[in-house]
Parts: structure tokens; C-alpha cells; sequence
């Protein structure tokens, strides 16, 4: 393949917390050694549940939060090098759409004034041509003209997010980083956005890492996924074979909880035991060992490396390839 | 913006309020037209007398016309009213967007300077102020706006804390805006609403506090007229004279009622909760 547009190696994000004067620190593994390819044009997912660190590694790599360590190469440079001045040029490349379109919108100023924002912001063309891109923008992403002199509160949920989406096109990005960017929309709006944003990768060659954890959404957007389990990422493969092949028994039990639109067809679910570790407090050897229908005695002991089961189909598994697959289907 | 201006509107108190701190603005800005005598003048063989036709409040112990030193007391409390709130605003805001958007130790020093200023009664600090930078009506204006600064740091600092953790304050970041731009085009405009309850609610205490000093002779110094000096001087001829004190009494209370009146009425404008209604 070509060069890979973003890499981050080994990221990591400890967050400390003190409770008291007298106490120790609590250190909580959001993020914990992270590795993962992007190349330019294709959409990677990351998927886990809530909890798992995949907000918090989309937000280390656009450095609104600061990780504590590992690389962050974006077109070959590290972001993590880079100074203020930098760091605010490089941010013109990389882009987040947001969770909630509730939030994520100023509720003072007109939507003309959110899309010119960035435009000020990087000073660019004049004020006619400006407002001349923000009119072209709006109509991109399904809006009109007569939109952008309207509050956020005048829009519903789908058309925020539309909104949303044209923010962070307007400076003609190349990475978007999209953070559930339909969790909090209506079934029917969220085949809309999805189409709408599969629609503009075409047409501006985006990048995407979609960052959900509804599996349905991931496997209608997606070229390759990364499932994340507290703070590390498990397993990595193109969409195909993590569907129809996923080794890790964490991806194993993910899969079979996605409801077939089927009634005929029955699934055998696999129920995993206990709840989501604390971070702060992660297991020991394999963080998934305490949940795992094929725990085993190394398990316990050793965090297991990561394998190359076919090219391009990564796990972070004891298990040999085919142990597992008999009881999954 | 125009569903504030309907539900401002549907809320008689909070239009009857503003009319009437209009007209006392009115009053206060056409002093000297509608006062029917120069305040200063004495009309030394009309001394403490009732209402009559040539003075239609009475006159105090010095002949002066009362309805003519309340229009023009008015501009006083007025002036030192407001211009010490905006100087608390001015100053509130800037600590509490600092304090609430950084938070650390910025926070904890700029709070705990807060707290010190807060631990003092309002009228013993603008006393000491007062005293320290001597009496007179910027004097005054300083030391009531320092008084009244810790509250402004506290009520911007909450609705910092509140705002900066959103989503729109986020994707400011991610777009490149710097800090000053975060804090001033994204957060300060979220904050005005509890900004405008805070003042006219401070109005009223600045105009009473301002009062308060002119009483104990440290605020305006006579011969110019203020509610509170006339209300001081009136304390001796009480029994002779009760119009020199109840005239000035009323004014005050008048004011100072419309403004609390306007700041709950629109506290309740402003409340998300009646929101839709």
C-alpha cells in the first residue's frame, strides 16, 4: 500500500487522580500502548465499549488532550513534537466531528458565523470569499443558503450534525476524526449522515477514523476496523475477515451480540461474565483474561503479543489461530 | 434572541420594572430641567417647611428645595450605582473566565484572593477602602466595584466550569482558535445571562452601599446632594421635618425595589426550565 497518512505507535494516556493531600495517586490506563495505521482514503473504526479509550485516543491525536507517550506520526511527522504555532497549522489537516449535536454547536452564534469561524481562524480569502465558501459548504452537506443566518436551536438533531460535518470540511481536511458521530441520531437520520459522509470521502478523498460502538454502523462505513478493549487494541483486520473470521474471543462475543434483522435466524450469543475492569486497576496478563470463555494459565500471567494471523489481520491473543472458531458461528 | 424579547414582554413585572428605571434614568439625566430650583440654593426664610406650591417636597434645614436635591441625588446613586457594578463586571469577568478556564492553581489563587475580599463585610471593606483612598465619588465608585468583584469572579467561574468541557468549546480547539478567542467568542457570550441577574441584583446593593458611606460622611461630600447624605442630615430634625427624611427613604426604596424586581424577573425569563412555555 501507499504511505500511511497517520500512524500512531505505542500511544499511551494515563490519567493521574489525587484524592487527598495525604493519598497516593491513582493512575487510570485510558489509552495503554496503542498502535494503529490509517492510510490516506480509507475509513478505519474503532470499536469497544464505553469506556474502553477509543474517544480518548481520537482526541490524543488531534492533541486536545495530551498523551503521555508513544508517536503520533500524521504524514510522517510527529504531532507530539510540535510547537503551539505548528500544531495550530497542522490542526487545518485533521478535523473532529462530534458525538452530540447538541453540544457541539455555540448556541450564540448563526450558523454562518460557526462555518466562517475557522476561516477567520486561519485567515483565509476575504470576507466575500469566505462567505462565498460558507454558502458552497452549506449546500454540500444537504443544507440551503437561507440556513446560515440561523441559530443551532432552530435545527434538529440531523441537520446539527450536518452542520457539524460542514465545520469540519470547510478547511478541506484530510483526516476526519468522527466520534460517534451518529450514536445520538435517530435510525432513520443516521443511514442519512452515514451516506452523506460516505458521499463527501468520494468526493474531497477524506480519511476517516470512525470511532463507534454500534457494529452495524461500523460495518456499513468502514474498510478496516480496531477493536479496543481497556485501553488497547486487540484486534485489527479488514472489515471481511474480522466479520466473518474474528479470532479474539473479546471480538467473538462483540459480534455475536449484533442482532440479525432475521426472526428465523437464531444466533447463539456469548455472554461474557462481570463487568468492564477499572482502568485504574487493569488485571493482570491479558487485560481480558478475568471475561474470557478460553482463559488459560499463561493468561494470568503474560500480556499476550500481538500475532499476524494473515496479512493485514492483527490479534493480541494466546490462542492459536482456529482454537476458537469452532464455537462461534 | 426574539423569544427573550416575547417572554420579557408577557412578564408584566419585568416591563413595569424597566419602565420605571427608565423614567429614574430620565429623571436623573433631565436634572437639571426638571428641577424646579438649583439644588445648592438657600432660600434662607423658607427653612424645613412642609409642601407648598414653590416647593412641592418641602424644604430642609437650610432652605434647600427637597423634590431638587432627590432629582439631582438621583444621578448620584445612579451614576455611582452603575459605573461601580461595571467596574466589578469588568474585573469579576476577566478573574472568573481566568480562574474557570484555566483552573490549577490559577484557579486556586485567583479564588482564594476571592475568598479573602469575600470574608469582610461589604460595608466595612468599602469603608476601609474608602478610608484608605480618602472620600469622593470615584473614591466611592472604586471601592464599591472592589467590594462587589468577588461575586462576579464566583457566578462567571461556575458558568466557566459549566461551558468549557462542552463539545463547541472542543471543536474551537480543534479548529486552531487561541485562548483569548476560546474565552471571549465562545464562553463569554454563554455566560452574559447570569452576568445581566448578577447586576441589576449588585445595582441595588452598590446604590444602597453608596448610600450608606454618604451616611457616615465618607461617600459624597455635601454641598452635593445624595440620597444618603440627605437622609444623614434629615436624622436631626426628624421630629420637625419628616419629609426631609422620608422623601429621600422612598426614592431609595423605590429604586432599589425596581432593580431586585427586575433582576429576579429576569433570573426567571432566563431559567431554562420555563423554557418552551
Amino acid at each position: 500500500m501507499t504511505k500511511p497518512l497517520l500512524e500512531i505507535k505505542s500511544l499511551t494516556k494515563h490519567f493521574t487522580s489525587k484524592q487527598g493531600f495525604f493519598s497516593k495517586e491513582k493512575v487510570v490506563r485510558a489509552v495503554d500502548g496503542v498502535n494503529l495505521t490509517v492510510y490516506p482514503g480509507e475509513t478505519v473504526s474503532i470499536v469497544g465499549e464505553s469506556g474502553c479509550g477509543k474517544s480518548t485516543t481520537g482526541r490524543c491525536i488531534l492533541r486536545l488532550i495530551e498523551p503521555t507517550d508513544g508517536e503520533i506520526l500524521f504524514e510522517g511527522n510527529d504531532i507530539r513534537k510540535l510547537n503551539e504555532e505548528d500544531l495550530r497549522r497542522t490542526r487545518r489537516d485533521m478535523q473532529l466531528v462530534f458525538q452530540d449535536p447538541f453540544a457541539s454547536l455555540n448556541p450564540r452564534k448563526t450558523i454562518g458565523q460557526i462555518l466562517e469561524d475557522p476561516l477567520i481562524i486561519h485567515e483565509i480569502g476575504t470576507a466575500q470569499e469566505r462567505r462565498r465558501q460558507v454558502e458552497e459548504m452549506i449546500e454540500i452537506v444537504g443544507l440551503s443558503k437561507q440556513h446560515l443566518d440561523r441559530f443551532p436551536h432552530e435545527f434538529s438533531g440531523g441537520q446539527r450534525q450536518r452542520i457539524g460535518i460542514a465545520r469540519a470540511l470547510i478547511l478541506r481536511p484530510k483526516l476526519i476524526i468522527a466520534d460517534e458521530p451518529v450514536s445520538a441520531l435517530d435510525v432513520s437520520i443516521q443511514a442519512q449522515i452515514l451516506n452523506l459522509m460516505q458521499d463527501l470521502q468520494k468526493e474531497f478523498h477524506l480519511t476517516y477514523l470512525f470511532i463507534s460502538h454500534d457494529l452495524s454502523v461500523v460495518r456499513h462505513i468502514s474498510d478496516r476496523v480496531a477493536v479496543m478493549y481497556l485501553g488497547k487494541v486487540v484486534e485489527v483486520a479488514d472489515k471481511r475477515s474480522l466479520y466473518e473470521k474474528p479470532t479474539h474471543p473479546y471480538t467473538q462475543a462483540l459480534l455475536s451480540a449484533v442482532p440479525v434483522p432475521n426472526p428465523h435466524v437464531t444466533t447463539q450469543r456469548i455472554i461474557l461474565e462481570g463487568d468492564l475492569p477499572s482502568p485504574a486497576n487493569p488485571p493482570s496478563g491479558c487485560t481480558f483474561h478475568p471475561r474470557c470463555r478460553h482463559c488459560m494459565e499463561i493468561c494470568r500471567t503474560t500480556a499476550p503479543p500481538v500475532r499476524e494471523l494473515a496479512p493485514d489481520h492483527f490479534v493480541s491473543c494466546h490462542l492459536e489461530d482456529g482454537d476458537t472458531n469452532g464455537s462461534h458461528t | 434572541m426574539s423569544t427573550f424579547r416575547k417572554r420579557f414582554l408577557a412578564n408584566k413585572t419585568a416591563v413595569f420594572c424597566s419602565v420605571l428605571l427608565l423614567l429614574l434614568c430620565l429623571m436623573a439625566a433631565l436634572a437639571p430641567v426638571l428641577a424646579p430650583h438649583d439644588p445648592t440654593q438657600m432660600f434662607q426664610e423658607h427653612r424645613m417647611e412642609g409642601s407648598s406650591g414653590d416647593f412641592m417636597l418641602g424644604t430642609d434645614q437650610f432652605g434647600r428645595d427637597l423634590l431638587s436635591r432627590i432629582i439631582y441625588g438621583a444621578r448620584v446613586s445612579l451614576v455611582v450605582g452603575v459605573s461601580a457594578v461595571l467596574v466589578s463586571v469588568v474585573f469579576g469577568t476577566l478573574f472568573g473566565l481566568i480562574a474557570g478556564y484555566f483552573g490549577r492553581w490559577v484557579d486556586g489563587f485567583i479564588m482564594r484572593c476571592m475568598d479573602v475580599l469575600f470574608a469582610f463585610p461589604e460595608i466595612l471593606l468599602a469603608l476601609a477602602i474608602v478610608a484608605a483612598l480618602g472620600p469622593g465619588t470615584f473614591n466611592t465608585i472604586m471601592a464599591i466595584g472592589i467590594v462587589n468583584i468577588p461575586i462576579f469572579t464566583r457566578t462567571v467561574r461556575g458558568a466557566v466550569l459549566s461551558i468549557k468541557n462542552l463539545e463547541y468549546v472542543e471543536s474551537a480547539r480543534a479548529i486552531g482558535a487561541s485562548t483569548k478567542r476560546i474565552l471571549f467568542l465562545e464562553i463569554f457570550p454563554n455566560v452574559t445571562a447570569p452576568l445581566l441577574v448578577q447586576s441589576s441584583l449588585a445595582i441595588s446593593g452598590a446604590i444602597l452601599t453608596e448610600s450608606a458611606l454618604s451616611f457616615l460622611g465618607l461617600g459624597i461630600q455635601p454641598p452635593d446632594p445624595s440620597w444618603g447624605g440627605m437622609i444623614s442630615e434629615a436624622r436631626r430634625y426628624m421630629e420637625l421635618a419628616p419629609g426631609m427624611i422620608i422623601w429621600p427613604c422612598l426614592a431609595m426604596t423605590v429604586t432599589i425595589l425596581a432593580c431586585n424586581m427586575f433582576g429576579d424577573a429576569v433570573r426567571d425569563i432566563l431559567d431554562p426550565r420555563h423554557r418552551g412555555k
